[in-house]
């Protein structure tokens, strides 16, 4: 039964730091130093047959040889890794991290059939998936983007630095730190863990839609200031549209949509303010 | 460096970084335009081409797959047409507002036709996967792998042609229509950096729906307000 472990942390938990430990990652390394790479490229042969398999395949190859029990044919092992796989970006490095796990404890005799390790890949992938999904794509990108492009508009590179920073620290402790835990905990990658991914989110969500308002506000000052009562009209209508539309047809039609009417606004408005009376 | 070759070798490396899920982030809009102004000596102009297309899709979450636009290649090319179609001496400076139309006109057509791009190379791409499977039925495992790790230099490819094609081309065609334009249009459409993203900020406000996010936007936007009131 798994322990609650919800009050402790994800990425790094419980055992401090110790002369063990620091043994015991340098033995890491190097059993898992040739896959920590592979785990960027996941989806770059994605296609719409096996979507990520052969990037998944492309982790766990290193394996293959030594995660065949003796006697069994290791080719069975690498086509059943071929297979379809869709983990998304961010946690499939758990996933691989647990299945490797599961595989070579499999190669030492332990009783895992090939059907549990099956089962544990695609329960885990649609899980953490949507985990990640959200966290990356819904709050902390929206964040740094905002920042960056707060930032951008006064011709500052700061924030564009803070965004990498942001999402990176981020980044590379779900892909390597993902990888590391699903290689530890193996089938202990359940509910606790998955309840204590990305605890932040809800505040990291509030600064967000903060920033958002932040950055709305400055673009009515810079508006009012460069254009006056015209540009803030303009500019009213363009961001009630963009939010009606944006939820009714796509993000992209709304931006094509509203893009095309802000340039004929910006093109007909002076020949028409010329004709008023 | 010829101009058109180093922004052609960074369209290829962020869409690298775009499609192979190395997903550094530097592929977006703003850091891509900013590295194109960088390599082609302008990093303010790039900055503002490729922040602008960035602000206007502020509120866009990417799905993969089919919905996915190439705003990558599109933040390159938005970036390095306007700079060099500004660089054209048959372009007024005046004329600015207009060539940074164009471009961002040009730099969505190529994130569009960016998706049917990736959309053509996941139809298709199952042939890698086929590929692999034989390899790992002989027992070539290290080669199957690199036959994954063999899409990165496709991604790149791909980037690096668009870009070519798009700087080597584009931008001639963009000074060219601009020079043709610019008595008449250029001037009002210098505001084009001031409305712009309000497109952004409303998608913005559609992803922050909810009570709190909803709450906490609001709180953000009057914030700025009564500092200004009270600033002033």
């Amino acid at each position: 039964m798994e322990r609650d472990r919800t009050s402790e942390g994800v990425w790094s938990e419980a055992e401090g730091a110790s002369p063990a430990r620091g043994a015991r990652s340098g033995a890491f390394l190097r059993e898992h130093g040739n896959v920590l790479w592979r785990l960027f490229f996941i989806q770059s042969s994605r296609n719409e047959r096996t979507l990520d398999g052969l990037g998944f395949f492309s982790i766990v190859a290193p394996f293959v040889t030594r995660c065949a029990r003796p006697g069994e044919d290791a080719k069975a092992l690498a086509r059943r890794h071929l297979g379809y796989f869709n983990a998304g970006l961010y946690l499939s490095s758990v996933v691989a991290g647990v299945v490797v796990n599961l595989e070579r404890r499999r190669a030492r005799g332990e009783p895992i059939s090939v059907e549990r390790i099956e089962g544990v890949k695609a329960a885990l992938s649609s899980v953490l998936a949507a985990r990640a999904n959200y966290f990356f794509d819904v709050v902390l990108v929206p964040l740094g983007l905002t920042i960056a492009s707060i930032s951008a508009m006064y011709g500052s590179y700061a924030g564009l630095i803070a965004f990498l920073a942001l999402y990176n620290v981020y980044h590379f402790q779900s892909r390597i730190g993902g990888y590391c835990k699903g290689t530890e905990l193996g089938e202990g990658v359940g509910g606790a863990f998955v309840a204590r991914l990305y605890r932040e989110e809800r505040a990291i969500g509030s600064v967000a839609a903060f920033a958002a308002g932040l950055f709305t506000a400055l673009l009515f000052v810079r508006a009012r200031e460069s254009g006056g009562t015209g540009f803030l009209v303009w500019g009213a209508v363009a961001f009630a549209a963009s939010a009606l539309l944006a939820r009714k047809i796509s993000v992209v039609r709304t931006v094509a949509v509203l893009f095309a009417a802000t340039v004929i606004y910006l093109v007909a408005y002076p020949y028409a303010a010329a004709r008023l009376p | 460096m010829n101009p058109v070759l180093s922004a052609s070798i960074l369209g290829g490396a962020l869409a690298a970084d775009n499609r192979s899920s190395l997903r550094l982030m530097i592929s977006q809009p703003v850091c891509g335009g900013l590295l194109t102004g960088l390599a082609l000596g302008s990093p303010g102009e790039g900055l503002l081409a490729g922040g602008l297309l960035q602000m206007m899709f502020l509120g866009l979450v990417p799905v993969r797959g089919p919905g996915m636009h190439d705003l990558a290649l599109g933040g390159v090319a938005v970036s390095a047409l306007y700079i060099l179609a500004m660089r054209s001496a048959a372009v007024d400076p005046a004329a600015r507002g207009l060539v940074l139309f164009l471009s961002l006109a040009a730099g969505l057509g190529v994130a569009a036709a960016g998706r049917l791009v990736y959309r053509f190379g996941e139809r298709r791409s199952h042939v890698f996967s086929d590929a692999a499977l034989r390899l790992a039925s002989k027992g070539r495992y290290g080669l199957a792998a690199a036959v994954h790790f063999s899409t990165v230099a496709a991604h790149f490819a791909v980037g690096f042609a668009v870009t070519a094609a798009v700087a080597a081309g584009g931008a001639p065609a963009v000074a060219r229509v601009a020079s043709a334009l610019q008595g008449r249009w250029a001037e009002p459409l210098s505001s084009l950096p001031m409305l712009l993203p309000f497109i952004g900020a409303g998608s913005l406000l559609a992803l922050n729906r909810g009570k709190v996010r909803g709450f906490m936007f609001l709180a953000g936007f009057f914030t700025v307000m009564l500092v200004l009131l009270f600033g002033s």
